[in-house]
């Protein structure tokens, strides 16, 4: 990062938790995997720690720090499909970064163009399916009264 | 040679052979007519159908997707109270199935109206994959009459949904002798039927001295075979034993088909 923004993110006083209860938030969420109650919790906040708080206080705080830990960030998430996405890729792009000191890019730039080219070549899915019965309301119903006779 | 008697076979072949709808068992199912052609009877048997639940004390959600037919004759007309009305002509009509299942209704009968053919079309189009993913199940019920008519709209209803729901379809005898030659004869019903081995049942003629009152004030042969209501034309001691004697063997016949109405 630039040396200017790092001096006004220095720079910055600490911002306080949002919630009083983060700084409590370790022990709720062992209280709450040992079964206790968001009552029984508040009151231990009381007696243990002096904060007077209730029940449902604790309960917002424990969905949104669970909502919190079960969706990581925007940014994590996008990284992380990315680095899947390329997958296939990763070796081609470390090749492109070798090939700037080795002078070879011109293999890296092949590898780049042949997934290029195989992912050109692959067939859109289709949904389209065959369908079992077709019929043309245009034309009149058709009858086989001797055939049926027969059957 | 073909036989609505093949019904019982037709049915066990289609939980034998591959699933049309989901590759696991449906927990779930839509059933809705195919409303290509009014007047065919197509409330009538959803009529009886909400009935032959009833009678099984299975619960059903009835939706009432006719439109077109306001008051008499519709099925609000018949269980005004326990019957959601829905407009389909919106760009998410249909999806009150999606909704209505969600909140743990196990079977729907949907009464769906004539004019009813494309924007259902539509909906399966974009809907059914993700809808079927969840284990919901499909059967469109088609009436035959003697009126080819009749035959066309359910064929032209097959050529759109294909294998996507199961189909059981009713001759509806709308006259004493029905002449049904266009539904059994014709080349392509007989091909719809060796591609989709329909479950077929029977609707049997019913006396115009009891269909037309019960018709008139909104009531089910149930309601007339159990002597529930204060129609006077509708109290006759032959016309409640003829609702009585109809009704048994409507069920009948809808027992043949209980494979394909229930999850």
């Amino acid at each position: 990062m630039d040396a200017k923004f790092e001096a006004i993110l220095n720079s910055l006083p600490a911002k306080e938790p949002r919630s009083r209860l983060e700084p409590y938030g370790e022990l709720i969420i062992e209280m709450r995997k040992r079964g206790r109650s968001y009552r029984e919790i508040a009151q231990v906040l009381k007696k243990a720690c002096g904060l007077k708080v209730g029940a449902s206080t604790v309960n917002d705080f424990v969905l949104v720090r669970s909502k919190s830990k079960a969706r990581p960030s925007l940014s994590t998430s996008r990284t992380t499909a990315t680095k899947k996405n390329m997958k296939g890729l990763t070796g081609t792009y470390k090749d492109t970064e070798a090939h700037k000191s080795t002078g070879r890019p011109q293999k890296a730039l092949e590898g780049i163009a042949k997934t290029i080219k195989e992912l050109k070549d692959r067939p859109p899915k289709t949904r389209a399916k065959k369908l079992l019965f077709q019929y043309n309301p245009d034309e009149p119903l058709r009858l086989h009264r001797n055939q049926r006779t027969k059957e | 040679m073909y036989d609505s008697n093949t019904a019982a076979t037709a049915e066990r072949k289609h939980s034998d052979s591959r699933s049309v709808v989901s590759s696991t068992a449906p927990s779930k199912r839509v059933i809705l007519p195919m409303g290509g052609k009014g007047g065919v009877g197509k409330t009538s048997f959803m009529l009886a159908l909400a009935e032959w639940f009833q009678s099984h004390e299975i619960p059903v959600t009835l939706l009432d997707l006719d439109t077109e037919n306001k008051s008499r004759g519709s099925l609000k007309h018949y269980f005004d109270g326990r019957v959601t009305k829905v407009n389909i002509h919106t760009a998410a009509g249909l999806d009150a199935f999606v909704d209505h299942l969600a909140e743990g209704a196990p079977i729907i009968l949907a009464d769906m109206g004539a004019s009813s053919g494309q924007v259902t079309h539509e909906w399966f189009d974009s809907m059914f994959e993700d809808v079927a993913a969840t284990g919901v199940a499909f059967t469109a019920i088609g009436i035959v009459t003697p009126d080819p008519a009749s035959v066309e709209s359910i064929l032209s209803w097959a050529a759109r949904l294909q294998d996507r729901v199961n189909y059981v379809v009713v001759e509806n005898a709308m006259t004493h002798q029905a002449d049904f030659s266009y539904w059994r004869d014709s080349e392509q019903a007989k091909q719809f039927r060796t591609v989709f081995q329909p479950v077929v049942l029977t609707m049997e003629f019913r006396l115009p001295e009891l269909e037309n009152p019960a018709r008139q004030h909104g009531v089910t042969l149930g309601q007339i075979a159990e002597r529930r209501l204060k129609v006077p034309e509708l109290q006759r001691a032959s016309l409640v034993i003829r609702a009585q004697s109809y009704r048994r063997r409507l069920f009948e016949e809808i027992d043949k088909a209980k494979g394909l109405l229930l999850p």
